[in-house]
């Protein structure tokens, strides 16, 4: 089993990937990392460049087709620029898919939170979702690829809602969601989050 | 750990949903995004969500944005009500900004389904614990008539825009108000021109630059 990350960047958030996202993404030992969009090539990652297409967050569709197309490992963790990875994501992920039958239909969630000052708080990834109904959140991802290659990302609704609407083709086609709550976690580390800066 | 199964979703209710939000992305003429570039600028978190495209045609121009959080900490209003969420861009910066001021109850009205979701969805995946917040998919008038009266401390009013009905809303909103309370409300000036409604109401507005046909802020604050 072989596993590869896709950092989705954009080039505001340069910096973030340089001081902190990256070096977590590196860390890990994935069997692939590739970086689409506005960044730079570096010790451990390749980096894809892309041009804009809609100047929107949909691009992210896109650009995480052109990961999927640029790797060839049997499961991706797609991964937004504002987040990094804990230093035990992959040890738990090993240890998750050990203890676990996932197939081509399984998809795992990690778990998100964000820190505020000495807090760490929690995040949602979707579940429950809207009246119930789940989805993935597009912060981060760990696909089988016969998933997207049975459902591409740019197949979805060209929608700010993308992870929402490509979630519920997954679902209408019997894939099943994972969502982790203690392991597997990925950190909100936007800077500017916070919009009374 | 959750599992989701295929079985749990109603089958009939993705192409609906396609269909609707695609129709979200409304590009703006260049000299709208030009000028508004111009004016985010300075704040780094309103030129992101600008550079993310997140401010769409018909959301809250981003300097208004501020001014609608500024004066939602200056109020130090619990109790918020925003009618007519659209993307729930500004419904997440008046979540954030009620967060930070130690929390409170948090309601959006959204009359249409796929609106509702995209609100819903952005505030749920927010560090907003200390906020109690509801999207009602309802009309906006049994919202309102939902809220007690004396209950409410800072409304943002950004529905339906002809005058009748943004006068009968303010109407209807004034006795549920605490005292000192703030209405405010989008598009005063240009199309819309909802300034005179805000005036026969006691209230005042303000003309600031637009994205589209119409903007600015009407204030009215309860005695």
């Amino acid at each position: 089993m072989t596993i590869a990350c896709v950092v989705i960047a954009s080039l505001k958030r340069r910096a973030l990937l340089d001081e902190l996202v990256m070096p977590s993404v590196v860390a890990q030992g994935f069997d692939e990392v590739v970086v689409v969009g506005d960044f730079h090539s570096g010790d451990g990652w390749r980096h894809l460049p892309f041009a804009s297409l809609t100047g929107s967050t949909i691009d992210a569709l896109f650009k995480r087709d052109v990961g999927t197309a640029a790797t060839s490992s049997d499961w991706i963790l797609y991964l937004c620029d504002d987040h990094r990875i804990h230093p035990d994501f992959s040890k738990d992920l090993l240890q998750l898919m050990r203890e676990n039958t996932f197939g081509p239909k399984d998809v795992i969630v990690p778990a998100r939170f964000c820190t505020r000052g000495e807090e760490k708080i929690g995040l949602n990834m979707g579940w429950p979702g809207y009246l119930g109904r789940a989805y993935i959140g597009g912060h981060g991802g760990i696909f089988p690829r016969a998933a997207v290659q049975d459902v591409p990302w740019s197949l979805a609704p060209w929608s700010p809602q993308w992870d929402y609407l490509h979630s519920r083709i997954l679902l209408e086609r019997g894939y099943n969601f994972h969502y982790q709550s203690a392991s597997c976690y990925i950190e909100d580390v936007d800077p500017n989050g916070e919009p009374w800066l | 750990m959750a599992v989701i199964h295929a079985e749990d979703v109603a089958p009939d209710t993705m192409i609906h949903l396609m269909e609707s939000l695609v129709s979200f992305i409304v590009p703006l003429p260049e000299e709208f995004n030009v000028m508004a570039h111009r004016a985010a600028f300075p704040v780094p978190s309103l030129r992101e969500e600008w550079d993310l495209g997140n401010y769409l045609s018909g959301s809250t121009e981003p300097w208004n944005v501020e001014i609608l959080a500024a004066l939602l900490k200056a109020s130090c209003a619990k109790t918020v009500l925003e009618c007519g969420g659209y993307l729930g861009c500004t419904s997440a910066w008046l979540a954030l900004t009620l967060q930070q001021m130690g929390g409170g109850t948090f309601h959006i009205a959204e009359l249409e389904a796929e609106r509702a979701m995209a609100c819903d969805k952005r505030l749920s995946e927010l560090p907003i614990k200390d906020v109690t917040w509801r999207v009602w998919q309802d009309d906006v008038f049994n919202v309102i008539a939902a809220q007690p009266d004396d209950s409410l401390d800072y409304v943002w009013v950004d529905d339906n825009h002809e005058k009748e009905h943004v006068d009968r809303e303010i109407t209807a909103l004034i006795p549920k108000m605490r005292s000192k309370g703030l209405i405010l409300g989008h598009d005063v000036f240009g199309s819309c021109d909802l300034q005179e409604i805000f005036v026969k109401h006691g209230g005042y507005a303000l003309d600031f630059p637009k994205l589209g046909l119409a903007g600015g802020i009407g204030i009215i604050q309860i005695r």
